[in-house]
């Protein structure tokens, strides 16, 4: 069964824009134009009207820069993967049925899976794979979290409604009015969105890079451990101190970032950390982290490629088994190192993340408007999940799905179909 | 097409057939009745010498859904170094995926598994990953009794038939086959800082007592016919002396249907020279008084595996033994859960005697109807260790052979040494086909008689038992050939079965409002439709 008429202005809508997943969106269609009737978000804005433009001139299947038919494009793009040696599937920005299919044409292409986001991605996850962690999911926070913790600021520009959907909801299971926040950033105050100036946050000097060190010397503290430093990270021992009274005195404390605000080599450690804080945190009382990725479905494809694969992204399917190691399959790397032959991007919620500049043969399949520095080998544009055409995906924290609908009539196939097609089209290979 | 499968030893107890050799044929996915002239079946297979069952079904084997999914990602040193078991099937170069999962799971001739552990919050995931798991049919448990608007339902007196609507509408929003609760409460409470939680202690805030949700939940599936009795997650898991806890949880239930599940975790005393000791003579003859109760085992089996539970105090209480050293746990809207990877030895009093007390259960209880076949997957043991478990329960030699090498305290300590008993295949077959399709309300299958669903299992009749199981010789999944000579040769898609008991409509009214007031999701989009779910995560299900 399809879901074949274009939800009603009636119903409310999930969003798949970025990783806190609204789902109060009233949609209104005006001829071909979308609009959202939600309060203000720059992130929903601006998907609207790309895929409001997108259908204003409707984009084809192109081979070499020139239109083609679908079958004709799925055919040159199982030519080009299916020629290659070592082929690399990534961006995967995408609805469940598309990351699916996309790990399903990994598989059988040989090929090694990443997300335009995996390094993020693998940034929490040494972070789970090395010691644990305890975490709490978006709506635990809304419910019950009273002293909220951010790394880097810019977690509110990722989640434009986090302040109003999470940090000051009308009404809490605790009664209570919502979390006081800290944040640990170097920004001026003025810098923050107003509704995050609202909540009146405490910031802490304490740049993402050098957080690792607060966050160790609020460990040794609360182990008793003698702490000679007058500070750390930037901020004082007062200050310091203060936090640390804060935390324990807090009933949930939940410490929050945004993996993709920890863009340097090695800030896994610090987001260790945090994990360690919070494991001795619950000794006596409670607390618990909320890691958050960088969005565009990063989550979907983490936990798809997991039940494919056994693995998380970073695994390869050469040789007809599942190699995982986020290090040697991470796919900017194969692509600087000029180890893979050939590349899938599949980018179909935003004109972004869009395919990197990079000399192998390139097959994207993506949104319409997909932002393209230079003409892929083959372009393949796909319906947008939630305006498009109906998918299921996982809200940031991994534990709630949203059931995208379908919004407008148009002109484009799935993300699923066209890799199910180019599958069709690979010439089976015996060792996978 | 008609098959004909003839001369094989026929183990059907729903039909009272006890190795009698019969032919079985099979038309439309489905068995049917001998037709007038053999002859007439367009194939045709000669099992003369072979064990014939129907496909083993799994009550309780926790194979889908986040927290198993994050327990994948936890440990890839585990399974990093496996090789490809089924080169040539999608993913049979993935070690522990839903589709190995699948391939292994039908090897052994298994045909319906159930996930008992479904956090609504989290059903569209779960049924995305069951409808991943190729061959197998699935269904999933709906996880109650930690979610808040119960909880407040309770506390305000609502009257039972409210909570009837409610539990209704939770099958229906999660399209799960049954009702699970895991230490009613217990989740709860932990949010509130509670570290410990009895039968009767009462929620935090809300004022309830375990042994009231427990209550209130079982009364609502027995009302509203669903076949599945309430699926219990006692409190106190693995803490010695639990067996009174077991022990009350059965007088509870008042006299009407309820499910155990893994009660090897509640089979502990408190005696002995190490504070722990054997309560499964204690379990056994308290079963005996009470027929309204069945349970699953949850057997240990020795090596590593990794514990899954949505019993998110026990798993922090436990989380210094985790083996290797690491261990997450996570808390959502209305329950939490926790992965606590451990390794059960051999040679540890502790874990020899769980190993002990889980045989002692199966072979104390003495009708395979009511207990069941689980190593609660994996907290127990990963299903894969399953032929070793069919091989203990069929050969007091093999126990032997394992008495001699364990702990030799635990040893003494428990029973096992004393009890004879040997399953039969018909046992077997009760306890792992016919038993279970009753249990779970799925009366077209778990027999071999007209009609039922031609899901058929076809052992070679070898004296080692762990080995009959390891490989089936021909599995059937409705009908057709999935699995041959103990390898799989046809990955067909499975379905999901679900219930949708009629409720009245005017609790979402207030449900409406509560999912406004305290989610980030609205009730129609917290609701899973069937259409939508077979469009958006490829998932076919089944509703009866």
């Amino acid at each position: 069964m399809t879901d074949a008429s274009p939800a009603t202005t009636a119903v409310t809508v999930p969003c798949p824009f970025c990783a806190l997943g609204c789902d109060d969106l009233s949609p209104h269609l005006n001829g071909t134009r979308l609009r959202f009737d939600a309060p203000e978000c720059p992130i929903l804005d601006a998907a609207a009207a790309a895929a409001d433009a997108a259908l204003s001139a409707p984009a084809g299947p192109r081979v070499g820069g020139a239109p083609a038919s679908l079958e004709a494009a799925c055919a040159a793009a199982a030519g080009l993967l299916g020629g290659a040696r070592a082929p690399l599937v990534s961006g995967l920005a995408a609805d469940l049925a598309g990351i699916r299919t996309a790990l399903h044409l990994a598989r059988a292409l040989g090929a090694t899976v990443d997300h335009a986001h995996g390094d993020a991605l693998q940034r929490n996850l040494a972070v789970f794979q090395g010691d644990g962690w305890m975490t709490a999911s978006l709506g635990e926070v809304r419910n019950r979290c009273d002293l909220l913790v951010v790394l880097g600021a810019g977690l509110f520009r990722r989640l434009p409604r986090l302040a109003g959907r999470v940090l000051r909801p009308a009404e809490r299971l605790d009664g209570g009015a919502g979390p006081a926040l800290v944040i640990l950033d170097t920004a001026a105050p003025e810098t923050l969105p107003e509704s995050v100036r609202a909540l009146e946050p405490e910031l802490l000097p304490v740049p993402v890079a050098r957080a690792g060190e607060a966050l160790g010397w609020l460990r040794a503290l609360l182990a008793g451990r003698p702490v000679m430093a007058d500070g750390a990270g930037g901020a004082g021992r007062a200050a310091l101190e203060a936090l640390l009274a804060r935390l324990r005195a807090a009933r949930y404390p939940v410490i929050a970032w945004s993996a993709a605000e920890f863009d340097f080599p090695h800030a896994d450690l610090i987001l260790e950390q945090a994990a360690g804080l919070v494991r001795s945190l619950n000794g006596t009382g409670r607390a618990a982290l909320l890691p958050l990725g960088a969005g565009d479905a990063d989550a979907s494809a983490h936990q798809a490629c997991a039940w494919h694969s056994g693995f998380s992204l970073g695994t390869a399917f050469a040789g007809g088994r599942a190699a995982y190691d986020p290090h040697l399959h991470r796919g900017e790397r194969l692509l600087a190192a000029g180890e893979a032959d050939a590349l899938l991007w599949l980018s179909c919620l935003r004109p972004d993340p869009a395919p990197p500049e990079v000399s192998v043969p390139t097959v994207a399949v993506g949104h319409p408007g997909l932002r393209l520095a230079a003409e892929p080998e083959v372009f393949i544009p796909v319906g947008v999940p939630g305006i498009d055409h109906a998918g299921l995906m996982h809200r940031g924290d991994g534990l709630a799905t949203l059931g995208l609908r379908r919004l407008r009539d148009n002109p484009w196939p799935t993300a699923a179909t066209v890799l199910g097609r180019i599958l069709e089209l690979i010439p089976a290979r015996e060792e996978n | 097409m008609l098959t004909r499968l003839s001369g094989g030893r026929i183990y059907d107890p729903a039909q009272g057939i006890d190795g009698e050799v019969r032919d079985i044929y099979l038309r439309d996915g489905r068995i049917c009745p001998p037709p007038a002239d053999p002859a007439m079946a367009d194939a045709h297979y000669d099992l003369h010498g072979q064990v014939v069952m129907a496909g083993a079904i799994d009550i309780h084997s926790h194979v889908a859904g986040g927290n198993v999914n994050n327990a994948r990602v936890l440990m890839p040193e585990q399974h990093v170094a496996q090789q490809a078991r089924y080169p040539g099937l999608p993913f049979g170069g993935s070690p522990w995926s839903t589709f190995d999962t699948g391939y292994r799971y039908a090897e052994m001739g298994f045909t319906t598994v159930v996930e008992p552990a479904v956090l609504p919050i989290n059903a569209g995931h779960a049924h995305a990953e069951l409808a991943d798991i190729p061959i197998l049919d699935t269904a999933g448990l709906a996880i109650l009794g930690n979610d808040d608007f119960l909880l407040r339902l309770l506390r305000e007196g609502a009257e039972q038939a409210t909570v009837n609507d409610y539990v209704a509408w939770t099958l229906g929003a999660t399209q799960c086959l049954g009702v699970k609760v895991i230490n009613a409460g217990g989740a709860t409470a932990f949010k509130f800082n509670a570290r410990e939680f009895g039968l009767d202690d009462e929620v935090p805030f809300y004022g309830v007592t375990s042994r009231r949700i427990l209550n209130a939940l079982q009364r609502a599936v027995v009302a509203l016919g669903v076949e599945h009795p309430l699926h219990v997650h006692c409190n106190n898991l693995g803490v010695p002396g639990n067996v009174d806890t077991a022990l009350r949880t059965m007088e509870a239930a008042e006299g009407l249907p309820m499910h155990l599940a893994h009660v090897q975790f509640y089979g502990y005393g408190a005696d002995g020279p190490h504070g722990f000791s054997t309560g499964a003579a204690r379990l056994a003859e308290a079963l005996g008084r009470h027929p309204n109760i069945t349970v699953d085992v949850g057997q240990v089996l020795f090596g590593q595996t990794v514990t899954i539970s949505g019993d998110v105090m026990r798993q922090h209480a436990a989380r210094g033994i985790a083996r290797p050293r690491k261990w997450a746990l996570w808390e959502g809207e209305d329950g939490g859960g926790g992965i606590v990877p451990f390794r059960y030895r051999a040679g540890n009093f502790v874990n020899a005697l769980q190993w002990a007390i889980g045989l002692e259960l199966f072979l104390l209880v003495d009708d395979p109807w009511r207990v069941f076949f689980t190593t609660d997957h994996p907290n127990g043991a990963p299903f894969t260790a399953y032929p070793e478990l069919f091989h203990l329960l069929m050969s007091r030699d093999h126990r032997a052979r394992w008495l001699a090498r364990i702990h030799p305290e635990a040893a003494d300590a428990c029973l096992l040494r004393h009890l004879e008993r040997e399953y039969s295949l018909y046992e077997i077959a009760v306890m792992t086909r016919a038993a279970p399709a009753r249990l779970l309300g799925l009366g077209d299958r778990g027999h071999l008689g007209p009609g039922a669903v031609a899901d058929i299992a076809v052992y070679a009749d070898i004296e080692d038992r762990g080995e009959m199981f390891r490989a089936a010789r021909l599995v059937f999944k409705d009908g057709v050939p999935v699995v041959r000579d103990g390898r799989v040769v046809n990955p067909v898609r499975g379905r999901t079965h679900a219930v949708n008991p009629a409720y009245d409509r005017a609790i979402e009214r207030p449900l409406a409002a509560w999912f406004d007031r305290y989610h980030l999701q609205r009730l129609d989009n917290f609701r899973l439709d069937p259409g939508r779910l077979a469009e958006t995560a490829g998932a076919e299900l089944v509703i009866h």
